[in-house]
């Protein structure tokens, strides 16, 4: 979906050259990981365990290869500790909610579809931000835009001028995201922009 | 301490029904919502959390370090992957008009897609059975659509 603009021969080659090389630093990354669930799937990390994994993690790795993503950012232990905290509340709170919804005589559903404006820049972030919104109470992401990063948000029980209660949820849900995972500049430039379009 | 502990046992227990509890208003939910959207809540969250309780019972329950870890790990690959179903699922439907458009409180969707050049197709312009084809949403001709507005 990404557009290009037209580039000289050279400067796609290049290109290409640049992300292959950081694709194979991230494949190390993905081998390592895939290994480790795979030593936690069998649930014990003898040798043979380990190499199997190994070996199993390049045959996937080569069969269903992926692109590389951006990532300027590092993860900080500390956000993501707070992140995988407030999911787990996020989602009691949330399952609370719809089951009494779902238990109640009449259920009173108002729903609207809501444009969210991210403050980010950056692929994981975006997908990280749909993936916690749709945990939190009351929303599922229906539509995403990588050009403009705007995600698209179905409230269940909302009125309308709750609007912009949701879009100031939804950027402290991207916050967590950032604070989990970005560098320090990307951080402040989010919340930078989060404050400029607030303003408007 | 181990899994044999009666309190452990008891927590367990307590972690096992409310777990149950969870899925069953999911499966509720599913039944009584009225949309294809509204029924994806109720399939993402109270499931994902009802499935995560009833874990960490397992988890309780066994007291080991292999069971710990399968447990932690099909957790979080639910987590990961509930909402990425979810919204595939959801945008199909939002596209093919299968939800309750005429009581949508607000749709900044909908006017979004209208200036990407998406409209909508006329009725009985295409076999669509018994799928309401003044809400679904059909692509732009490709001249007309903006390449700004991709993406």
């Amino acid at each position: 979906m990404m557009s290009e603009e037209k580039r000289t021969p050279g400067e796609v080659m290049h290109r290409h050259r640049t992300r292959r090389r950081m694709a194979w630093r991230h494949q190390g990354v993905n081998v390592a990981f895939l290994t480790l669930v795979w030593v936690m799937l069998n649930g014990n990390a003898w040798p043979l365990t380990v190499v199997t994994g190994l070996v199993l993690a390049l045959l996937v790795m080569w069969v269903f290869p992926l692109p590389a993503i951006q990532w300027q950012g590092r993860p900080r232990p500390l956000g993501l500790l707070m992140l995988v905290g407030r999911l787990l509340f996020d989602l009691a709170v949330a399952s609370f909610r719809l089951s009494v919804t779902a238990f109640s005589r009449n259920p009173r559903i108002r729903s609207g579809m809501v444009r969210i404006p991210l403050g980010s820049q950056g692929d994981l972030y975006q997908v990280g931000t749909a993936s916690i919104l749709t945990i939190v109470p009351g929303s599922v992401v229906v539509d995403a835009r990588r050009k403009t990063r705007t995600l698209y948000l179905h409230v269940l029980d909302m009125e309308p001028e709750e609007a912009q209660d949701v879009v100031e949820e939804a950027r402290r849900a991207e916050m967590r995201i950032l604070r989990a995972f970005a560098s320090n500049a990307e951080i402040r430039d989010a919340a930078q922009a989060h404050d400029e379009e607030g303003v408007r | 301490m181990s899994g044999a502990d009666p309190i452990i046992q008891l927590i367990a227990a307590m972690l096992l029904v409310l777990g149950c509890f969870f899925c069953l208003s999911a499966a509720v939910g599913l039944l009584r919502f009225p949309d294809v959207i509204t029924r994806l809540h109720a399939a993402t969250k109270p499931q994902v959390f009802g499935l995560v309780l009833i874990l960490s019972a397992i988890g309780l329950r066994l007291w080991s370090w292999e069971s710990t870890c399968l447990v932690v790990l099909v957790a979080g690959f639910q987590v990961l992957t509930a909402p990425v179903s979810a919204h595939m699922v959801s945008r199909t439907a939002y596209r093919l008009g299968l939800w309750n458009a005429n009581e949508a409180v607000i749709d900044e969707l909908a006017e979004d897609l209208e200036d990407a050049g998406y409209t909508h197709p006329p009725e009985d312009d295409e076999p669509g059975g018994n799928l309401p084809a003044g809400r679904r949403w059909r692509t732009a001709a490709v001249p007309a659509r903006p390449r700004r507005d991709r993406g």
